[in-house]
């Protein structure tokens, strides 16, 4: 199914293809009308598996309601297992939202964990070195269809995992933080000492009883690794290499308890139960080829769409302060244990107060999954959002990498491109020292200017006021500054001299109302026109940030680059203005304009800003211009084809009302959240987010709540393989 | 076939003297495993950030392409006398490397983007997130060997571990570079070191057994669809797969222990290799390389000099004499962005530097040949089985526009790689006749038997592909 303005995408490309092969230029292993024919056939289905079935070990299973399920799932009448892999953006939107009585659920699956869990999980905020990253060709992180873990990620993973076992090793360990569910009388620590070193160094049992192991191993499994009881299986396993570690201690005066603990660590970091989480559906069997996750499963999903870890976790930390919670998001992780999770008010109230806020108390660290050190970007001034939050956001808007694009001169074609910037802000320089410290600043690019920081700061105050989200994300005016002290580039990234302004250093004056003729909300921040933009000012910064308002803002649908085409800028226009260099470029060909005039006029209104986000003052001899007739746009009560905009802050006061976009970003967040594309399935659900959203007075985490309370959350539906 | 541990056991078993005598400057190498019956080897010496032209362009050349700016053929000078190739060059007992390489100018790669870099177009020649050509590298010429392809580099930090952005594999994933000599050390020498180093390697042993255990008991009773299932069998297959590389390496230990001493590294511990200078470390990384080939523990090694945007901040922290030719410098080696735009020190000063880092890698490349060149090999040596390239992530200048990437071919006699000690100007870009960093590969792949006519995403890569013929026999 898909919609007027898709379809004639579509034929447009199919033209231009054709016209290509008139010229004889394409390349006729591939054509591009051969690879959208593919596209299009949405109703294709996988081909059946193979069985998976054999001999088994019914005392091995884990968990152990698996057994229920596969016998079974043998017994369940074929079902699909996943739909065809056809881009979300193909579907017809309008379609997408009309409930048509199909139950909701999503594929039975599960879920590799990724470097950021990992890290959290072992209390290690470092977990860029751990190489469980995003398959590249997933749209969110989150997804889950393709991780896995090959052979590379495994050599690394093998190196790096050496942290874990220093919080479980004895109380005067020097390998890792100390975790609260360790202290304290009749703590865990109770069942563990039996096989740590004591206080004096010395393990307290040489060789530990087979009770004293069993104990310890255990005790790992279910609050250091899986957060859920370990099965028999899991537990018989680790506990015979347990023993094997211990003698080999014994035998080697070089080895202490300390390693043998932290080589019992690694080794419950590699099972099937740490790396991969169970989405299956260990729950009630709803008959009709669903069943619903059990409540660990559901605290498991629902903690990992929150923060970026599973629910009980042990806080570090010396002191149980008295109604200190021991672990992170441990309401979630006793609500599981009480099996309350089936009801829908629990649900919404862990949501409402995990998801954002304002008050500073639930932000503080140490208190809040979303208040991780600030390194981690995840605290977030007097407002904070989830990690998750936070990064669908970063994902969404994709400016995560904003500070990692290198910017010759950044300033360029902005009011500030004197050479004098840097200057301007530190007076008190002389020439003599101003070409170093000028030329350091220059090449820091953005690297210490916080621009992330201060956009993930401006969304979360929207979305901690949870009111009109939408269009407060597009129109916004309140931005927040960096104080002087941390950016080489104070004020004047915000079009602001603060040698005019004065210097602003603190809260809660560096949220600023910019002018309405400037900015007008996140896509006007200098992080996202930054991550969207090129090295240079005059760099076709226009087709990147035109692409992603059509596919990410619109859920139009943009074929691949043919392979025919040559994508470059022509050398010789690199003194002209960006606008003029792409649009000769682009626009004169019938074959590039085909797809450009559906990517050029949604990224022309950016052109008031440079590559770094800095407002043009100039561009190239003439006055910076913004305008722009958007071609081919999708139609509803605000958008019309080549409606005119004066710039992108005109485009996004438009776009801010228009119901497109909204159900756009209904679908984008339903993406993420749920780790999987949408399908048309899924109509129920995304209704229902869409009149949560509107009956709350446009809020997000109304609008998330009808998402994780929905049986697409909180069903799997399987398949018998023949 | 006379292969190099026929060879090298032939020499244990009481060859006189008379006949070590000539070759006792390779007595030293050993082959840990059997090259294959038609050995070839692949060396990718990769610079960020550009390698200006003028390092490779000897004065017969420049003097032949400012004559013809704008030919439309190939002008060919017999000359490679190019300011940073001196280390090609023979005398004082050394071989004499020049009838041997061979330099190129004006190879193209619009499809790869230039700029600052190209990150992994540079090896990919395509638009999308496809196979480098390391990766192609590694498919096609792993044998027995236990590893597939060797991926050693350095960045600015020595802590840095790992690099990505730079290699992608055949399913897409990045594949990291490893970014510090003592890691490298003990991707080779951790079987057989002493100590903390050998315990690991051992108890790493011992939990990929364990995983294994726990994945096929998993396995057994895994409800999931078959989709699902096979992200487990993936990981499963992933263990086996370093289970067997660690079984290859235990069998060879006491040849990798020969093999690491006669290259002068201790088997025990990497330590020694960890330098506060970037060139020193990249140093150690072409010496850890070079053993890696000897030892026919791959066939395939990537060398990369702060590649990717790695190159911004990099300091030359060993060229400090050069930077203090300015009378100005500051004592603060700047990074190399602001080397590279002539701005932090005098433009002289920086264009010395940034030809050094250039000459350096010659000198490396040359270390490494001459190495390859003292090992016998079928009828002549290692060297002529293997080709060695020298190019850079982005092409010839700081800011590039992928029109001209300046390249270096050293070896490959015995694979049909025609050198001969030329310097090739290619039509320039626009050019019907300008051949693509693609068509280079094309070259390297009939080179080691694999004829690839098509690498990349080139938009025309049936009218431009193939190899260029005039790099072959």
């Amino acid at each position: 199914m898909f919609d007027s303005v898709n379809s004639c995408v579509i034929a447009l490309v199919m033209i231009a293809s054709l016209l290509c092969a008139c010229d004889g230029q394409l390349d006729h292993r591939s054509t591009r009308d051969e690879d959208l024919r593919v596209d299009m056939r949405s109703d294709e289905m996988p081909p059946p598996g193979a069985d998976a079935g054999g001999e088994l070990d019914v005392e091995d299973m884990a968990p152990s309601v698996e057994r229920d399920m596969l016998s079974s799932s043998r017994d369940m009448a074929s079902t699909p297992e996943e739909p065809a892999e056809t881009h979300p953006n193909s579907l017809d939107q309008d379609a997408l939202f009309v409930c048509e009585g199909i139950p909701g659920t999503t594929p039975a699956r599960i879920r590799r964990i990724d470097n950021i869990e990992y890290a959290r999980s072992i209390h290690h905020d470092n977990g860029l070195l751990v190489p469980f990253l995003p398959h590249p060709d997933d749209r969110y992180s989150t997804y889950t269809s393709n991780e896995t873990i090959d052979a590379s990620i495994l050599r690394e993973f093998l190196r790096q995992n050496h942290i874990p076992g220093g919080s479980w090793g004895p109380p005067n360990n020097n390998g890792g933080p100390r975790l609260k569910i360790l202290r304290g009388e009749g703590s865990i620590a109770d069942q563990i000492k039996c096989f740590q070193n004591t206080w004096q160094g010395v393990p307290a049992q040489e060789e530990p009883t087979p009770e004293c192991t069993r104990q310890f191993v255990t005790a790992v499994l279910e609050h250091g690794v899986y957060m859920r009881p370990p099965n028999q299986g899991e537990v018989d396993r680790l506990v015979a290499f347990a023993d094997a570690q211990v003698q080999k201690e014994l035998a080697d005066e070089t080895i202490d308890r300390d390693e043998t603990i932290t080589t019992i660590m690694r080794a419950a970091w590699l099972t099937r139960g740490a790396l991969f989480h169970d989405e299956l559906g260990a729950g009630e069997d709803l008959g009709d080829g669903r069943r619903r996750l059990d409540d660990r499963e559901i605290a498991q999903a629902l903690s990992l769409a929150i923060g970026d870890h599973v629910a009980g976790i042990s806080r570090p930390g010396y002191i149980n302060e008295e109604g200190e919670d021991n672990r992170r998001l441990q309401t979630l992780h006793e609500a599981a244990s009480a099996g309350v999770l089936d009801d829908p008010d629990t649900i919404e109230a862990i949501v409402r107060d995990q998801m954002a806020g304002t008050d500073p108390a639930a932000a503080d660290p140490g208190r809040h999954p979303s208040s991780y050190p600030a390194s981690s970007g995840a605290y977030i001034d007097q407002y904070w959002m989830s990690t998750k939050l936070r990064g669908f956001f970063r994902e969404w808007l994709d400016y995560a990498d904003a500070e990692s694009i290198f910017k010759d001169t950044p300033e360029a074609t902005s009011r500030f491109d004197d050479g004098m910037l840097f200057r301007s802000n530190y007076p008190g320089e002389n020439d003599s020292t101003y070409r170093g410290r000028n030329r350091q600043r220059h090449d820091l690019g953005f690297r210490n200017a916080q621009i992330i920081a201060h956009l993930d700061n401006m969304i979360a105050r929207i979305v901690a006021s949870d009111q009109d989200v939408l269009a407060q994300l597009l129109t916004s005016r309140q931005f927040i500054i960096p104080p002087a002290g941390e950016s080489p580039y104070p004020g004047a990234l915000f079009n602001m001299n603060q040698l005019e302004t004065g210097y602003i250093e603190g809260l809660p004056e560096r949220w600023v109302e910019l002018p309405t003729t400037e900015r007008a909300g996140v896509l006007t921040h200098p992080a996202w026109l930054s991550a969207h933009g090129g090295n240079f000012e005059n760099d076709p910064a226009i087709i990147h940030r035109g692409k992603w308002v059509r596919e990410e803002l619109l859920c139009g649908f943009l074929p691949d680059i043919p392979l025919n085409v040559d994508a470059r800028l022509d050398p010789e226009t690199q003194d002209d203005s960006a606008r003029d260099r792409v649009s000769a470029a682009t626009e004169g060909d019938p074959f590039c304009s085909s797809c450009h005039d559906l990517m050029n006029p949604l990224g022309y209104p950016f052109e008031i800003y440079n590559h770094a986000g800095f407002v043009r003052a100039h561009d190239h001899g003439a006055a910076p211009s913004g305008e722009a007739v958007l071609r081919y746009m999708p139609q509803d009560t605000v958008l019309q084809s080549d409606m005119r905009v004066r710039d992108a802050v005109d485009m996004m006061e438009q776009f801010s009302r228009s119901p497109r976009v909204k159900r756009c970003f209904i679908r984008q967040s339903f993406r993420y959240f749920m780790g999987r594309s949408e399908t048309m399935a899924d109509a129920c659900t995304l209704e229902q987010m869409e009149l949560a959203y509107d009956q709350s007075g446009g809020s997000m985490i109304q609008m998330l709540v009808a998402l994780f309370r929905s049986d697409t959350f909180l069903t799997r539906s399987y398949a018998t393989e023949e | 076939m006379f292969g190099r541990r026929t060879f090298l056991r032939s020499l244990g078993l009481g060859v006189g003297a008379s006949l070590l005598t000539p070759f006792m400057k390779y007595a030293h190498a050993q082959s840990c495993f059997d090259a294959p019956a038609a050995p070839r080897r692949v060396v990718i010496v990769m610079q960020g950030n550009g390698i200006e032209g003028h390092n490779f362009m000897s004065a017969a050349a420049k003097a032949l392409a400012d004559a013809s700016p704008d030919s439309e053929t190939i002008l060919t000078a017999d000359d490679l006398s190019a300011p940073a190739l001196g280390a090609l060059a023979g005398g004082a007992g050394q071989l004499d490397l020049i009838p041997h390489a061979a330099a190129l100018h004006r190879v193209s790669s619009k499809i790869a983007g230039g700029g600052h870099t190209s990150e992994f177009k540079a090896l990919s020649c395509s638009k999308g997130r496809q196979e480098t050509f390391d990766g192609w590298l590694a498919r096609q010429l792993h044998h027995e060997e236990p590893f597939d392809a060797l991926r050693l580099g350095v960045t600015q930090s020595k802590d840095t571990k790992l690099q990505y952005k730079m290699c992608i594999s055949s399913t897409g994933r990045e594949l990291p570079i490893i970014a510090n000599p003592v890691d490298g050390h003990a991707t080779l020498f951790g079987s057989i070191a002493a100590g903390a180093g050998g315990r690991e390697f051992a108890t790493q042993r011992e939990l990929l057994d364990f995983a294994h255990g726990d994945i096929t008991a998993a396995l057994q009773t895994f409800p999931g669809s078959s989709r699902e299932r096979a992200k487990l069998e993936a990981y499963l297959a992933a263990l086996e797969e370093l289970r067997a590389q660690q079984d290859k390496l235990i069998g060879v230990s006491d040849c990798l222990g020969g093999l690491a001493t006669g290259q002068g590294f201790e088997p025990g511990t990497g330590a020694a290799l960890s330098h506060d200078h970037p060139l020193t470390r990249l140093g150690e990384q072409f010496r850890l390389a070079t053993t890696a080939l000897i030892g026919q523990l791959t066939n395939v090694a990537l060398i990369t000099n702060s590649v990717g945007y790695a190159f911004s901040h990099t300091r030359y922290t060993s060229l400090q004499h050069i930077f203090e030719r300015d009378e100005s410098f500051s004592g603060t080696i700047p990074w190399r962005h602001g080397v590279a735009h002539r701005s932090d020190a005098s433009p002289e000063v920086c264009q010395q530097v940034l030809d050094r880092v250039i000459e350096f890698q010659v000198e490396q490349i040359a270390k490494m040949a001459r190495a390859l060149a003292s090992v016998p090999e079928q009828d002549g040596t290692m060297l002529d089985h293997t080709v060695i390239l020298f190019m850079s992530d982005n092409g010839d200048t700081h800011h590039s526009t992928a029109g001209n990437w300046p390249m270096l071919l050293v070896g490959g006699g015995a694979l049909g790689l025609q050198t001969g000690g030329k310097t090739l100007v290619f039509p320039q870009y626009g050019k019907s006749a300008n051949p693509r960093v693609s068509n280079v590969f094309n070259t390297l792949g009939h080179v080691i038997g694999a004829p690839l006519d098509d690498w990349g995403g080139e938009p025309d890569r049936v009218e431009r592909g193939g190899p260029i013929s005039e790099l072959l026999t």
